[in-house]
């Protein structure tokens, strides 16, 4: 076995541009603002300031974590502008950023309010449990914000619906206000608000940014956790898109995780204790480990029922096909120190739910542009997940890899999608196996053994042409496009 | 192992087996504790031949309760010296870790005492235990409940396949409750458990640790002040299985690739059945929370088998019958057996499957064991369709000095006053005896009407020509529910002290309650405390005249349902009693 990499995480250097900056004065003198309170990584504002300085108007997400007492802003991420797509036919000649016409809008009133939202659809998918989208930012002069309130709500409520529709089981999160900040490119004032994105007639409520100094510590939970999920589909979902196919084999394995219990450091624990109780900072800290330092990860196991619990009459159903999901996820989550255990419970799922989900939907994405079905047996590797460490911070993020991908078009998609510039050696790829011909041949194994002694007395194996599949890198923006215009 | 603590109730059977046809072969059922050995029961075989035992042994065990076991072997043989038998014994795979239990009788004299009674440490020498202790009941064990309904979705491919299809993904799913990732968590604690590891207890924790984690209000009520003395059998330990979906590094699924799919095109027809486990174990005290593990896991996998034999058997073209699992008490002690039945079958259509089971169990065929009524009463099931079940089972007080017991044998609901929102305050209390009457003949599975209303009854009455609604207990109108009773007369209430013996005997042979009317007023005997010396009763009653909720602590401390003396029956009225007999049926 390789050895574990660790990639390295450095510590918040306390950026010094901060006594430029003038911060809302208004929610700092109303004493009846009883909105919510955003502690922001004190990067955030030189990554703001680095905007300014470009003097470009600019949207983007705030990426954190909301939880019922504050919030927590780590990182800012401006959209990428919207492209022309002109490639995948030859992808192999040239780097595919070349040959990308920029696409602007020319203010913030004609944003497409879906081309930031699919922008959130692929952060998320990057980001580890407990970490999300938490709002969206603008930096812009007056004139260009006034007329665009609207628009920017439109924004939020857009982000939501999104994510709603591609992680449907993490609509459960108890918070549903977003953010909404705003720096005026003139005065360099921030005005921040939130919004109930669950309630459509909801207002924007005054909230207070707050920049933290030093920065937050949070703690991280890890797990792997193995995917086993053998479905049989009904003829009546023969027609089925090959995603919806697998949706609804994970679907019910989703909730069966969703459902469960989890061992945290091996011990059931109440869901309202805190996950590190706050006296053992102080006091164990033993001099070196202090601020920003995590402790070491918390190892975390899932417990789900057996199958469906749910009773039924026998039912004989004819079946179309059968398909086998099986592997093992790595996964990672992040919540702050202050956090229940319920909270963490929460995060270390949601991170579970979302990789299952993502990589499955961009192999299908890939598959249903590129692959007509034909075969009789399909074999499919989804992408591996690699991890990297945000600038400035502890936190983490991921990518999905397929086999034949270069490692340049992963740092390429970091770079415009996460606005992280990365080099290979900054990133972990070593989290979660390629599968190999044993594996391939393993899965067939178990297919042979089942097949053997369900139908084919004779225990022969046919021959599984191992799908010519995953041909093509995957552009993301590309896909972005093909969602918008569709 | 040093100790048999034998069930005298194992002794009489085998005592008087020697009538039938059969030969005297079989094997003993029991509990293992530190204590020893402790013999609940026994299974008869048909065969004796070497060759059908481990089928015949491996049918036994699927009805089994987990730490309900195979743990011992009787027979016949001429000779009891210990070598003859080791020649015998040795011959039948009968593997145990601590030791078999072996009784022996001899043809000549048909005897079963304690000389007939032998260990085997292992299968080459067998010896007289150091301790033979012949009792009344097991020693108090810890119920373990475990209720998950699991569905499976099982590919039928040609006619007659589905036997096999089901018998692999039933051994796929006993392959994993049997690996360490199934583990089985305790409701409401964060002890998990399985039979190799232990989190939230320490490893070598026993059992009563975890009956101490669970502890609630209404135990503290039920087990009352005498702490613990009855409680281990008034409480069940919630359990659910789980399965550990997580990985750990060092284990050899740490190699595991990231989630590969296959998606393979074939027509085929799947049949989707769920499996309604519901598993009991039954463990004394000392009993490691590893082996209660051990216990669960095994239970399981026996009663998943079972199931499958049931879907088997009653199938139905290619569509296996829904299937129920029940929870029987066949013998004068609290072990269980559980047995499943397909949904929807008459008492009737089952009969030849009970015979087989009261054949195997060595059960006389007098009286139903096995009827779905019959079902064993868990504490948790005491309130049902809004009825209180047997509250007489929760009173707390001594018996009567040099007195017996002689209780109503089974189930009944408690039938009072201003029940299913209709109000008979004042008049209704013969009918509300009565439904209790029929209660019994319901759980009992004599007969699956539903229990009549009070315009039912009436209605009887008159259809029968009875005119005198107050006239309970009558022959007809029982006999209308296919029921005979005797009806028992006195003239003053002072001379019920003479019937002591008289109820005495029915409560052990019939074991139906009793319904006593004098004056204006009905009750419902329960069962008596005799003392044949003195002569002394008491009467165990429960009175429909309650008016309040279903609330046992209330029942049971207003004495609603208690024991009586003497001074409860009015000295001067007429009472008369009804006695219903039990029908010759299984």
């Amino acid at each position: 076995m390789a050895t574990i990499y660790n990639p390295q995480c450095s510590s918040p250097v306390v950026a010094n541009h901060v006594s430029t900056f003038i911060f809302d004065d208004d929610a700092k003198d109303s004493e009846f603002n009883m909105g919510r309170t955003i502690l922001a990584d004190e990067h955030l504002q030189s990554y703001i300031y680095e905007i300014l300085k470009s003097g470009k108007w600019t949207i983007g997400l705030i990426i954190g974590q909301l939880t019922s007492q504050k919030d927590y802003a780590v990182k800012l991420i401006r959209t990428p502008e919207p492209v022309e797509d002109e490639c995948s036919e030859d992808e192999e000649s040239a780097s595919p950023s070349k040959r990308r016409k920029r696409n602007k809008p020319e203010s913030l009133a004609t944003v497409d309010e879906q081309w930031v939202a699919q922008h959130a659809k692929q952060v998320t998918r990057m980001l580890p449990g407990g970490i999300d989208v938490i709002g969206v930012f603008v930096v812009a002069p007056p004139k260009m914000t006034q007329p665009a309130q609207s628009k920017l709500r439109q924004v939020l409520f857009a982000i939501q619906k999104v994510q709603k529709k591609t992680f449907p089981l993490e609509s459960e999160q108890s918070v549903t206000d977003r953010i909404l900040l705003q720096v005026c490119s003139e005065t360099k004032k921030f005005t921040c608000r939130t919004v109930d994105v669950a309630d459509p007639k909801s207002d924007m409520r005054p909230a207070e940014w707050k920049s933290q100094s030093s920065g937050e510590t949070w703690i991280k939970l890890q797990s792997r956790v193995s995917v086993n999920i053998h479905i049989n589909i009904p003829q009546k979902n023969q027609d089925q898109m090959f995603f919806k196919r697998i949706q609804g084999a994970i679907l019910p394995y989703c909730h069966r995780i969703q459902d469960g219990i989890v061992m945290i450091d091996n011990k059931l624990r109440g869901g309202q204790e805190l996950l590190v109780p706050s006296q053992s900072e102080g006091k164990k800290g033993k001099g070196k480990e202090k601020g920003t330092v995590m402790k070491e990860p918390m190892n975390v196991k899932f417990l789900t029922q057996l199958e469906s619990s749910i009773s039924t009459a026998p039912v004989i159903e004819d079946c179309s096909s059968r398909m086998i999901i099986k592997g093992c996820i790595s996964c990672r989550a992040f919540v702050n120190s202050r956090s229940t255990v319920d909270e963490a419970t929460r995060a270390i799922k949601a991170d579970f739910i979302r990789s299952l989900i993502s990589r499955c939907e961009l192999l299908s994405e890939d598959i249903d542009v590129i692959e007509e079905e034909t075969s009789i047996k399909e074999l499919y590797d989804t992408p591996i997940r690699v991890f990297g460490c945000l600038p400035l911070s502890t936190i983490e993020f991921c990518d999905y890899v397929f086999q034949d991908e270069k490692i340049e078009e992963v740092i390429q998609r970091i770079k415009e999608l996460l606005d992280v510039l990365v080099t290979e050696n900054d990133l972990d790829l070593t989290s979660e196996k390629v599968a190999t011909e044993e594996d391939w041949s393993n899965a067939q194994g178990v297919q042979a053994q089942i097949s053997a002694s369900e139908s084919t007395p004779s225990g022969q194996v046919r021959e599984i042409p191992i799908g010519a599949i995953l041909g093509a890198a995957v552009l993301i923006l590309s896909v972005v496009l093909y969602f918008v215009t569709s | 192992m040093a100790a048999v603590h034998i069930n005298r109730n194992v002794i009489e059977t085998l005592a008087t087996y020697s009538n039938t046809a059969d030969p005297f072969f079989g094997v003993l059922l029991g509990h293992e504790s530190e204590a020893g050995w402790h013999v609940t029961g026994c299974c008869c075989f048909t065969d004796s031949s070497l060759n059908n035992f481990t089928n015949q042994k491996d049918s036994v065990t699927r009805y089994l309760s987990g730490g309900l076991s195979v743990c011992g072997i009787f027979f016949e043989n001429q000779s009891l010296q210990a070598d003859d038998i080791v020649k015998k014994v040795s011959k039948y795979p009968l593997q145990n870790q601590n030791g078999l239990v072996i009784l022996v009788k001899q043809p000549k004299d048909n005897k079963v005492t304690e000389d007939n009674i032998f260990v085997s440490p292992d299968q080459n020498t067998v010896e007289k235990p150091k301790v033979i202790d012949i009792t009344e009941d097991l020693p108090a064990l810890i119920t373990a409940r475990l209720r998950c309904p699991l569905t499976i979705s099982v590919k039928v491919a040609a006619k007659g396949s589905l036997k096999n299809s089901l018998s692999n993904v039933i051994e796929n799913l006993c392959n994993t409750l049997s690996s360490p990732s199934a583990v089985y968590r305790v409701q409401d604690t964060e002890v998990v458990f399985n039979s190799s590891s232990l989190v939230g207890l320490p490893n070598e924790a026993v059992c009563s640790r975890l009956l101490d984690l669970t502890t609630s209000d209404e135990d503290e009520f039920v087990s009352g002040k005498q702490k613990h003395s009855k409680s281990y059998k008034q409480r069940t330990l919630k359990c659910e299985v789980l399965q550990n979906i997580s990985i750990a590094d060092d284990s050899g699924e740490g190699t595991l690739c990231a989630p590969i799919i296959q998606h393979n095109l074939e027509k085929f027809q799947a049949v989707t059945l769920t499996l309604p486990v519901d598993v009991c174990c039954q463990v004394t005290a000392d009993t490691t929370v590893l082996t209660l593990g051990q216990y669960m896991t095994t239970a399981i996998c026996n009663q998943l088998r079972a199931m499958q034999d049931c879907f088997v058997q009653y199938v139905e073209g290619d569509v296996p019958p829904k299937v129920q699992v029940f929870h029987f008490q066949p013998w004068k002690s609290t072990a269980i057996v559980s047995v499943i039945y397909p949904e929807g079958k008459s008492e009737e259509k089952l009969e030849s499957r009970r015979r087989e089971l009261h054949s195997l169990f060595c059960l006389p065929l007098s009286r139903p064991v096995f009827r779905r009524g019959n079902v064993s009463l868990f504490p948790e099931d005491i309130n049902q369709n809004g009825y209180l079940i047997n509250p007489h089972q929760y009173i707390n007080t001594q018996p009567m000095k040099d007195g017996q017991q002689y209780l109503v044998q089974g189930l009944y609901s408690y039938h009072h006053y201003m029940q299913d929102r209709f109000d008979d305050n004042m008049w209704g209390c013969a009918y509300r005896s009565l439904q209790t009457l029929v209660s019994w003949f319901r759980f009992q599975g004599y007969t699956d009407k539903p229990i009549p209303t009070h315009r039912e009854i009436q209605q009887a009455l008159v259809d029968v020509g009875d005119k005198e609604p107050k006239f309970v207990g009558s022959r007809q109108w029982i006999g209308s529910m296919e029921v005979t009773s005797r009806i028992a007369f006195v003239s003053e209430g002072s001379e019920l002290a003479t019937k002591g013996r008289e109820l005495a005997q029915h409560f052990q042979i019939q074991g139906t309650p009793v319904m006593i009317g004098g004056g204006v007023l009905a009750h419902t005997i329960l069962g008596v405390d005799f003392n044949e010396v003195t002569g002394d009763v008491k009467f165990l009653i429960l009175d429909p005249h309650y008016t309040g909720a279903e609330d046992l602590k209330v029942i049971l401390e207003k004495g609603w349902c208690g024991w009586k003396g003497m001074d409860f029956w009015d000295k001067k009225a007429h009472y008369n009693m009804c006695l219903p007999q039990r029908p010759k049926v299984i």
